[in-house]
């Protein structure tokens, strides 16, 4: 591939995309088996009971945000959309956070609710996104920049009303306002894990195969059904599977910033704009993110534990600064 | 006949666009659209695409079967639109843009699209450029060439297909006008059937076979362009005089002019 005058972008191919794999798997390798004790039935605890289910949510989370991430900013055609912006993630959690509070006032417990939580989750970011282009709708067309000033608001409504009903939970019935605010990975078991994989495998393998047509929606909605794309079933199913994957990711691992805005956004500079490539890659990107957060967020105050969407913002923040300095981020429109 | 439209009508919010729009273009025809700004030529180039956001009556009937009965990828396989302003998200490149034509074709099938519809309208040099950073008629003729590339396949086995193309002529400068219309006569040559909204009277004269005449959304004329297009009937649609001159080719050369009897004077 020439370098082209004023142009120099060198576009990854998918044999590129085994690298990020393998760093994937490298990180993965470190996470699971650094500083193990030496008795064996411990050990064994540690790695199946503990890390396990832990790493299990880490690639899923990162790889349906990212995914997500990159899903929704190619349906509004903004840099600026992503699940948590939208409200999809605050929804999610206030959903949860609802479920669980209305389980503790009936005297149900809360380790009766984990496949609940998903679901309940998955209809709270439904339901915002729903309003969201609800309120945006103009003769059945939405303007982007009002699904994006919408989102923010019901990011910021549902953010207070998780703010809410945690403050005024009692302590023991809710696993506290940072882990819903700030996202964590700690003490996750198969038991929730499960129902949640099941959910977030769900929506990668809907976004997967949609890459094609995301890319023409590159020119309007219009110009896809042109193209010979049934645009709202495409819409309805891409907001079902963000919402979805977004919903099973906060019902386990809470609100984790930064991976769906920052993911698609930095490996847009690697494969260019191209979902065939951009999808996947954001997905491994996503899941590399959040596993090498996490294993930071683990070793950073030993033997305490930072949750990873604090670390996630912190190492995210900056680093998209520096993209936005660098102009990346303008390559979304000439 | 590959497309047949009867008094066509349309409206938006209660107001109405088109009335009363008919027209008939078959294989190797290319159509001119012309009419003053707001005469309804992206309406009815909408509207005969089979999208927009207004209340379309009245029969569009493509290769003999009506708009509605067309399943949407039949539809895009045989007729492909160019906007008149394309909005074009992230900085793709001009492979990929043309390709979005022929997005839903084999590997193969897509591979030789590109190769054959990238040499036709000379984009090799721009052709990993980001199609957002070039020129206005750059960008044009990219355009041009991923909506000849979505119907390309079917074009070449034979088949009837519509190209409606809005202001294909936009940015670009006089020797280009004149070589993408002779593009778009190699395509009418090649059996498609395209309709264009065109400004330039002179380019439709021509390279247009029929001329469909609009003015505030009803059809001040309609027939074949030798026969109808002349000084009174520009006068007419534009309220400004013009003068018929005699070009080099035989042809009559359409200048308006703003004050009656001045301007130009007609060769001896």
């Amino acid at each position: 591939m020439t370098a082209l005058p004023g142009f120099a972008r060198e576009r990854v191919t998918s044999r590129h995309l085994w690298g990020l794999a393998a760093l994937l798997l490298a990180t993965l390798a470190v996470s699971l088996f650094s500083g193990l004790p030496d008795d064996p039935a411990l050990r064994e605890v540690i790695l199946y009971s503990v890390r396990l289910p832990r790493l299990l949510v880490a690639c899923l989370s990162g790889a349906v945000l990212a995914g997500s991430g990159a899903a929704l900013q190619s349906l509004l055609r903004n840099p600026l959309a992503e699940p948590a912006l939208l409200g999809v993630s605050a929804g999610a959690a206030f959903a949860a956070v609802a479920a669980l509070a209305l389980a503790a006032s009936l005297g149900i417990a809360a380790s009766a609710l984990v496949a609940v939580l998903p679901v309940a989750a998955f209809l709270g970011g439904m339901l915002v996104v729903m309003l969201v282009f609800v309120v945006s709708a103009r003769n059945g067309r939405v303007d982007v920049s009002e699904v994006l000033l919408a989102g923010m608001a019901m990011n910021l409504l549902a953010g207070a009303g998780v703010g809410v009903l945690t403050y005024l939970a009692p302590e023991a019935e809710l696993r506290g306002m940072v882990f819903w605010a700030l996202g964590s990975l700690s003490g996750l078991n198969w038991r929730e894990v499960i129902p949640a994989a099941l959910g977030m495998l769900l929506a990668l393998g809907l976004l997967l195969p949609m890459r094609r047509q995301l890319n023409l929606l590159a020119m309007g909605e219009v110009e896809a059904e042109r193209l010979g794309i049934a645009v709202d079933r495409l819409k309805g199913c891409l907001v079902f599977a963000c919402a979805l994957g977004v919903g099973a990711s906060v019902a386990v691992a809470g609100i984790i910033g930064f991976v769906g805005l920052l993911v698609p956004h930095l490996l847009r500079r690697l494969t260019g704009p191209d979902y065939h490539l951009l999808m996947p890659a954001a997905m491994l990107g996503g899941a590399l993110l959040l596993c090498a957060a996490d294993l930071l967020s683990r070793w950073v105050i030993y033997p305490a534990e930072l949750p990873v969407g604090l670390l996630t913002t912190l190492l995210g923040g900056p680093m998209f600064l520096w993209l936005v300095a660098r102009g990346a981020a303008r390559g979304w429109r000439g | 006949m590959i497309l047949q439209s009867n008094r066509l009508s349309c409206s938006r919010n209660g107001r109405e666009l088109l009335a009363g729009v008919s027209l008939q273009v078959s294989r190797g025809q290319v159509c001119a659209v012309i009419g003053p700004n707001g005469a309804g030529k992206s309406t009815l180039l909408n509207t005969l695409s089979g999208a927009g956001d207004f209340q379309a009556h009245g029969d569009i009937l493509l290769a003999g079967r009506a708009l509605s009965g067309w399943s949407l990828p039949a539809l895009a396989a045989q007729r492909a639109m160019l906007v008149q302003n394309v909005h074009l998200a992230w900085d793709y490149t001009v492979e990929e843009v043309v390709g979005f034509g022929c997005w839903n074709l084999s590997a193969a099938d897509r591979r030789a699209t590109l190769r054959q519809v990238g040499a036709h309208w000379q984009l090799s040099a721009v052709w990993k450029q980001p199609a957002n950073r070039l020129s206005g008629g750059e960008q044009r003729r990219v355009h041009l060439a991923r909506v000849v590339a979505q119907v390309w396949m079917r074009m070449q086995a034979g088949d009837p297909v519509l190209l409606l193309l809005d202001e294909p002529l936009a940015h670009l400068d006089p020797a280009g006008e004149l070589w993408v219309m002779q593009q778009l006569r190699d395509l009418a040559g090649q059996g498609a059937a395209l309709v264009c909204a065109l400004h330039d009277v002179n380019l439709a004269r021509r390279y247009a076979d029929e001329l469909v005449v609009l003015k505030n959304g009803q059809m001040l004329a309609s027939g074949r362009t030798a026969e109808i297009l002349d000084s009174e009937l520009l006068e007419a649609l534009y309220e400004v005089p013009f003068a018929g001159l005699q070009a080099a080719d035989g042809l009559p050369w359409f200048v308006p002019e703003r004050a009656v009897g001045g301007g130009c004077q007609a060769p001896q």
